[in-house]
Formats: C-alpha cells, sequence, structure tokens
C-alpha cells in the first residue's frame, strides 16, 4: 500500500503569532486578505467566505508544492466543514420567513450546501479525479486526511488537496448570540480560518522532486458514547487518550513531538495537557493556539498539521484533536 | 500501512424511512407496485410557496428509538438516522457485544444535516420566543447525525458525517466498504438521512427546479423533481464476518466509482463527463462488465437536465446494451430525499436482488423520445443478480455502485 506525504500548505487565520515570518508554509492573516486582488473580481460576490478563504489557500499551498500541471482524473479535493454554509442559510430562511419565499434570490442556492466550497475547487481547478466534504464537528480536519489518504492509498488518485475551513463572520456571530448558541465568552473565542494540505503519495513526490515536509505513518479515530449521554468525563477522556496513544505509539521512547489541540472552548485543554506531559515526558509539546489562537472547530487540525511541520523535531510526532460530541482523533507525522 | 482484511463486503441489515414506508417489507411492497408518497407539506407553512407539495415520512415517532438519549433533543434528520440505524442493526442481528466496538464504525450521509434546529431557532427569534441556552440548542451540527447513532448503538470506532448532497448515501457506502476491506472496521453502519427543510425546499423552488405535480423521471412532459425526506441505513460485514456468525447475506458490494464533473454548482455537464468517469471506476474496482448488469437504478430527478445527461452518459458507456438494461427511479414514487437518496436506492437495489421483481418509474406516460433507455413504467418480474445504482449531486459530486445477489 502506497505511503503518503505532504508536499505543501497555506493558510489564512485571524489571529496570527510573532513568529508566522518564519513558517514554512505562507502564512496570510486574515485582515491582509484582498479577495478581488487574490482571487479576481469575477463572481465572487456569490462565494462564501468560506470559499474564498478556500481557494486562496489551495491556490497557494499548490504553489508551496511546486505543483504547475494537475491531472485532473488523478488529483482529488476534500473539504473539512461544519459551519460554512450557515451564514447563508441563516439569511436565506430569515428572507423567507420575513418577506416570503419570492424575495431570496436563487444565486445563493449554491452556498446553502456544505459541499459548496469543495465544488468551486473543484471546477476551479478542474480536478475530476474525487470530491468530497467531511463534517465531523471540531475533528473534521482529520477525517477528511484520512478519507484522502484512503484513495492515494488505494491508487484511485496520486494527489489531494485537503482543506479544513470555517468562517465566523459578524452576522454569525451575531446568530450564534442572539439564539443563544454560545455565551459571549464563547463567543470571543471564535476564529475564522482556512488551511490547505497537499498530499501526494510518496512515489509520486519523489517523481517529481517535490520537497516533502512530512509522512503520514498511522492515524486513529474514535468515539465515546458517553459525551451526548453525560457529557462525557475524566474516565472517560482518559480512556479515549490511552486508546489512541497505544494504537499509535506502542514504545512512547519513539515519539519526539506532540501537538495539541488546546481545546479551552470545551475546556478540556488542561487534562490533555497534563496527560500528553506525563505520559510522553521526552517530548517537545505545542499547542496550536501559540500561533493562531482561538477556536477554528473543523478547521482546527489542519492548523494543527501545518503548525506541527513547522514546529516539529525531525522524527515521530502525534497531533491529537478532540471534540464535545465524543470525537477524539490522533495523527502520527514523521518529519 | 495495513494489509487487505478483506475483498468481500456484504450487506447483512436494513433500515428505511421514506414518504412510502417505514419499514423494509412495506418498502419492498411499495416500490414493486408503484405508491406513490408525495402529498401535502405540513413540516413548515408552505402557503407562500409556488409548490406545496412534497414528500414527507408519515407516523414517524422518534421515541421507538431512542434509549439513551433525549429524542426532543435532536433534529429529525438525526432522529432519522438513528431509526433506521437501530432497525438496520436488528434486521442484522447484531448488538453492541457482537464486535469490538472500537472496530464498529457510522458513516452518513446528508445535504442540509441538522437544518430544522437552525429553521426552529429562526422562527424563535423573529417570534421573540428564544429560551435560555440549552445544550440541545447546539444539536444543529452535522456531525450529530452520526454522534447519535453511535451513542445509542454503542459504536466507538470511525464516526462521520459526509455530506456529499444528492450522492451522500453512496459516498458513504463507498468509504464503509474500503474501511472493512483494509481492516480498519469490522461492521459499519452507513446510510444517509435528510428532513424535510424550508430553505432546502425554497432553494429548489427558487431554482426553477421543481415539478408542478408529479415527478416524471425520463417522461417527455417531465418538469423537474420533489423534495422530499427520508432516511435508510446498511449494515456492512466483510463476507466472512458474516459468515461466522451466520448472518443473512442480502448482497454484495462489489464496488464503487466517485468523480467530479467540475463544471458547475448546480447543472450537470451535459456529455455527463463526470457520470462516465464513475462509472468507469465502478466497473474497474466492481470486477463485472457491462454485459453482467441487469437492472440500473437511476439518479432519475425528474428534471430535464439529469434525465438527459443520466441518459446521454449511459447510452455513450453501455452502447447498445443501454436499450435492453431495465432502468427505473424510485424518484418517481418518493420525490427526492437528497441526502438519503442513494442510501434508499442502494435499499431498493438490495430488495430487487432479493425478490426478484423491479421498482416501478410512475408518472411514465410519454417517454421522452431522445432517452433511448429501457424504462420500467409498470410492475416487472426479474431474475437480476447484478445491479448499478447512480447518484449525482450538486457540486458535481458522483458516486456510483455495484451490488450483487450474494453467491
Amino acid at each position: 500500500m502506497r505511503d503518503v506525504v505532504i508536499t505543501g500548505g497555506a493558510l489564512i487565520s485571524e489571529e496570527v503569532g510573532k513568529n508566522a515570518t518564519d513558517f514554512v508554509f505562507p502564512v496570510i492573516r486574515l485582515s491582509d486578505v484582498d479577495y478581488d486582488e487574490m482571487i479576481g473580481g469575477r463572481g465572487l460576490r456569490y462565494l462564501t467566505d468560506a470559499t474564498k478563504m478556500a481557494l486562496i489557500t489551495a491556490n497557494k499551498a499548490k504553489e508551496n508544492a511546486g505543483i504547475e500541471d494537475i491531472d485532473s482524473e488523478r488529483s482529488g479535493i476534500v473539504v473539512a466543514t461544519n459551519f460554512s454554509s450557515i451564514s447563508t442559510i441563516v439569511d436565506f430562511d430569515k428572507t423567507t420567513i420575513t418577506e416570503g419565499p419570492r424575495a431570496v434570490g436563487a444565486m445563493q442556492s449554491p452556498n446553502l450546501v456544505l459541499n459548496a466550497t469543495a465544488a468551486k475547487l473543484g471546477i476551479h481547478f478542474d480536478i475530476t479525479g474525487f470530491n468530497t466534504t467531511v463534517s465531523s464537528g471540531r475533528v473534521g480536519t482529520f477525517d477528511a486526511i484520512d478519507y484522502a489518504c484512503n484513495m492515494i492509498q488505494n491508487d484511485e488518485v496520486d494527489m489531494v488537496m485537503v482543506t479544513g475551513v470555517e468562517e465566523m463572520k459578524k452576522q454569525l456571530r451575531d446568530w450564534f448570540f442572539d439564539t443563544k448558541n454560545f455565551t459571549e465568552d464563547k463567543l470571543s473565542m471564535l476564529r475564522q480560518f482556512c488551511g490547505t494540505i497537499i498530499l501526494e503519495s510518496e512515489e509520486h513526490a519523489k517523481e517529481r522532486n517535490a520537497k516533502i515536509y512530512g509522512k503520514i505513518k498511522g492515524s486513529c479515530s474514535s468515539i465515546n458514547c458517553n459525551y451526548l449521554v453525560n457529557g462525557g468525563t475524566d474516565e472517560d477522556d482518559l480512556e479515549e487518550y490511552d486508546y489512541l496513544t497505544e494504537s499509535l505509539a506502542k514504545d512512547e521512547e519513539d515519539i519526539w513531538n506532540i501537538c495539541l489541540s488546546d481545546d479551552r472552548f470545551d475546556g478540556k485543554d488542561k487534562y490533555e495537557a497534563e496527560y500528553m506531559n506525563d505520559k510522553f515526558p521526552k517530548a517537545k509539546v505545542v499547542s496550536v493556539r501559540e500561533m493562531f489562537g482561538g477556536e477554528k472547530f473543523g478547521a482546527t487540525g489542519a492548523a494543527q498539521i501545518l503548525y506541527s511541520l513547522n514546529s516539529f523535531d525531525e522524527g515521530k510526532g502525534l497531533v491529537f484533536c478532540n471534540d464535545w460530541t465524543g470525537n477524539f482523533r490522533a495523527l502520527l507525522l514523521e518529519k | 500501512m495495513e494489509k487487505k482484511n478483506t475483498e468481500r463486503v456484504v450487506v447483512t441489515g436494513m433500515g428505511i424511512l421514506t414518504p412510502i414506508a417505514n419499514n423494509v417489507e412495506e418498502f419492498a411492497k411499495g416500490i414493486f407496485e408503484g405508491k406513490n408518497g408525495i402529498g401535502p407539506i405540513t413540516a413548515f407553512d408552505a402557503s407562500k410557496h409556488e409548490h406545496k407539495h412534497g414528500g414527507e415520512v408519515k407516523g414517524f415517532d422518534p421515541k421507538k428509538y431512542f434509549r439513551k438519549l433525549s429524542s426532543k433533543d435532536y433534529d429529525r434528520s438525526t432522529q432519522f438516522a438513528v431509526a433506521t440505524s437501530r432497525m438496520a442493526y436488528e434486521m442484522a442481528g447484531l448488538d453492541e457485544n457482537a464486535y469490538d466496538p472500537r472496530k464498529v464504525g457510522c458513516i452518513f450521509g446528508t445535504t442540509m444535516g441538522n437544518q430544522s434546529v437552525v429553521e426552529k431557532l429562526d422562527n424563535m427569534l423573529l417570534n421573540g420566543e428564544i429560551k435560555e441556552k440549552r445544550k440541545k440548542i447546539i444539536s444543529f451540527q452535522p456531525n450529530l447525525i452520526s454522534g447519535a447513532v453511535a451513542s445509542e448503538l454503542g459504536i466507538k470506532g470511525v464516526n462521520m458525517v459526509i455530506p456529499t448532497a444528492c450522492a451522500a448515501g453512496n459516498y458513504a457506502i463507498g468509504y464503509a466498504t474500503d474501511l472493512i476491506k483494509r481492516g480498519k472496521a469490522d461492521c459499519v453502519i452507513c446510510g444517509g438521512s435528510d428532513a424535510m427543510s424550508r430553505v432546502c425546499y425554497t432553494m429548489f423552488s427558487r431554482l426553477g427546479a421543481m415539478s408542478p405535480d408529479l415527478c416524471r423521471p425520463f417522461d417527455e412532459n417531465r418538469h423537474g423533481m420533489i423534495v422530499s425526506e427520508g432516511a435508510a441505513a446498511l449494515v456492512l460485514e466483510s463476507y466472512e464476518s458474516a459468515k461466522k456468525r451466520n448472518a443473512k447475506i442480502y448482497a454484495e458490494i462489489l464496488g464503487y466509482g466517485n468523480s467530479c464533473d467540475a463544471y458547475h454548482v448546480t447543472a450537470p455537464h451535459p456529455e455527463g463527463r463526470g457520470i462516465m468517469l464513475a462509472l468507469r471506476k465502478a466497473f474497474e474496482h466492481s470486477g463485472v462488465d457491462k454485459k453482467d448488469i441487469d437492472y440500473i437504478s437511476a439518479h432519475g430527478t425528474g428534471t430535464k437536465a439529469n434525465d438527459s445527461s443520466e441518459s446521454f452518459a449511459l447510452g455513450k458507456f453501455f452502447g447498445e446494451d443501454a436499450k435492453r438494461i431495465p432502468i427505473s427511479s424510485i424518484k418517481s414514487m418518493m420525490g427526492h430525499t437528497m441526502g438519503a437518496a442513494a442510501a434508499i436506492e442502494a435499499v431498493a437495489s438490495v430488495l430487487v436482488l432479493n425478490n426478484d421483481k423491479l421498482p416501478v418509474n410512475l408518472n411514465l406516460n410519454n417517454q421522452d423520445p431522445k432517452i433511448e433507455l429501457n424504462v420500467v413504467s409498470k410492475p416487472t418480474d426479474s431474475e437480476g443478480k447484478c445491479i448499478l445504482s447512480n447518484a449525482f449531486a450538486f457540486g458535481g459530486n458522483i458516486s456510483c455502485i455495484v451490488l450483487k445477489k450474494e453467491a
């Protein structure tokens, strides 16, 4: 079965730490984004922020990977997102209720579905191999990576653009607040983010002399059923962390790096850090929030993986993520 | 990287909720006899909409299927997923002890996710009725569809939602098949679910895609699709595991092919570019010949564009065989159930293999002369052993699966 490597990446973040200038992948601060200049004005009005950001990061990641021509049928796209359509849906639904169904514009329609961003990327790059969208809550990008690896390892495609994206426009924040979905404290943590990672089969990457930033050595996925039933306990967290670490890192001495998801949104951050520091005392432990701040939901994994490849020392590293619905994911990377 | 676990993946259980039936037996009867499930919309106030009809699941009581969670905390799409998954699990004779729960996965497809929660919140907001924050409000997150299934059935393995619109069910089935073949799961509950959505209904209405009366796939006078709701779940296992526990095997998933049109977000490629690629891959992976196909479960939405491009692509791919192979669209009976459609059609295909009958393509009065396919318009017997099931979606997401009767 084919090995999968990471050959490029790029990201847009609302928050960017001081050391971003040395980042190995292109980092664009959201406030510096000019969609007209970076994408071109045609049709922009009808694209969501999620799609616009994805077009920029995908283009930058492709450049970063040194890819010039894309083999349409041997390439694929996966997008991880949970909220990319919600802003449009809320606006559309409000107009439907207050002004009637005939008042809504048909041009908004494509943005009402979660797979709109992936569709646009497929059209833009003329990628026909496959096109998938994944919504797995906060761990979405990890599942998107798994899906992409599956397609490469099955020899369906040679290259996949994996994008994790969440938009958090003011309109959506206002709706979250007005409908009492989140408290002000939690709302203040929400961040808009988009990251694209280029995955290739190792042989394909070597054939074109691509720079290889890291290799995906394994992944592990679980869901703890108690979370939705009773909120999940510390024992539940321990059970899942034990399962993930034992599945991917039987020899703890072999792990030199850890990247935490730093889930302050659900208050799991301290426990995660304590566990990892205790389990892997020799490992360098980094948190994606050090560089990119706030809560990025389904785009968290994209931030973590790109940050890991930038920050890890040579050797193996584990990237962890979890969410309030009981999803736990881990990725084993080798730099 | 892991070795292949098995080459064969089989279906051992199914669950279904549709506008024509709420269980597999009645669903089978309905599709083979040609039952109409379309009626007035009751899920929301459609009085100001141009069209007021759709396909709704009738008489569904979610409390029957929820044992650990409170059903009222979850969107109807999630309720459907839990219900059909429990039906499928029970049909397969499975319980929490049958497999290591860490090797049991749940993958569901959807278009709109937990949309009705958003719409309820909008109603409350506009009526000044928002109450203090409750945990259940967060249940608009799409991944709660598969998360709730996992919680109810004690599943701890792979868990995800694939919102690739109308092809989502086939995407879920395809990925589930791969996970079992690669040994990442021993068993996967997969399917699709979408509840009636005001936003979705309005969207298709504004796109001019809806039929003013009936859904007439492949008919000369077809005028569009009908928005519906529903869900289906299938239990997939390796052939070896199913045999070991003496499970009844209803069908084998031979292979699938995914592709993308990369053409337009809402319109299909006029020459079926993506369909041709998906078909080619589906046949390469399934190892069957085009001549082996005994029935095609069409995507057949009833729109001019879809039915024409599907027919064109099938004609190009199958050549003269396209005129021989019986084909029908069950959307003619129940409308378009969005992200559930492909999974419901997969269940229909399994039922064809087990009942030796073909689903009726209802409302076919005058077949479009440009559509040179063998459309089944009345109850018909069949000895079919191998089926192709197509699913095409917004965004050019395309997925075709090939199923066969277990020998």
